[in-house]
């Protein structure tokens, strides 16, 4: 049956939203972990999407997809704490490079994006719906 | 910032593909584009997309890697299909009930 686009353009992105979430979620919950000092650190990763477009299927795209994780290049905090078992001979322990405020900001945008995608969806299957009152 | 300019839209296609669609158009009716076997197609599709809605269920339900948000969109989708059907079905028999019903 045709007509179902939306649902599937949707979809991808309830998808990426979801994953995207996931990714968060994970950044957040590695926020208190340290490395000894001169190992590498936990660097929080970011999601990165890419639209889909299969040629010769109309004007529109087909959606979204998550195509790859870049981690946060920044430069790690070294941090005195005598009493981790992971502190180097100075005491020092690497914090892992996730900022809580930018996680948050993109949980936000990540809910955002899964509510607006469910509405494309809604709005599709109303506008369907509507259709089919039509001759009755 | 320079914006490119719109493409030319792609004809509205016929919302059924029909695999009669190489007919030459002012042929008349041919058999691929039949009333029946249009609604053939109808209900073959309308039946995988219950088929599919119902392995997706099925996926969840059984503990499977399954999104729900995919599950609610198939059932969605399987709901729409046959609300469209029982729609053609009406009024395919609402036409027959007026050629029954006419006095002769």
């Amino acid at each position: 049956m045709i007509g179902f686009d939306t649902f599937d353009v949707g979809r991808s992105g309830l998808t990426l939203s979801k994953t995207w979430l996931d990714v968060i979620a994970n950044n957040i919950a590695n926020v208190n972990t340290v490395h000894p000092a001169g190992q590498q650190p936990f660097r929080a990763s970011y999601l990165v999407a890419q639209e889909v477009v299969e040629p010769g299927l109309g004007p529109s795209g087909q959606g979204v997809r998550p195509v790859a994780l870049v981690e946060d290049p920044s430069m790690p905090a070294m941090v005195s704490s005598p009493g981790n078992p992971l502190a180097d001979a100075n005491g020092n322990v690497t914090e892992p490079v996730v900022d809580l405020s930018i996680e948050m900001t993109n949980m936000i945008m990540a809910s955002r994006s899964f509510q607006v995608n469910e509405r494309t969806i809604e709005t599709a299957r109303d506008m369907y719906q509507a259709a089919l009152q039509i001759g009755k | 910032m320079q914006i490119p300019p719109l493409g030319a839209v792609a004809p509205i296609q016929s919302p059924f593909r029909t695999s009669g669609a190489s007919s030459p158009a002012g042929a008349g009716p041919s058999r691929d584009s039949s009333f029946s076997d249009m609604v053939t197609k109808g209900l073959q599709s309308v039946s995988a997309s219950e088929k599919s809605a119902d392995s997706m269920v099925q996926g969840l339900a059984s503990g499977k890697p399954v999104q729900a948000a995919d599950v609610m969109i198939a059932t969605s989708k399987a709901s729409l299909s046959v609300q469209m059907l029982v729609a053609v079905r009406d009024q395919a028999v609402g036409a027959y009930r007026d050629i029954m019903n006419m006095q002769v």
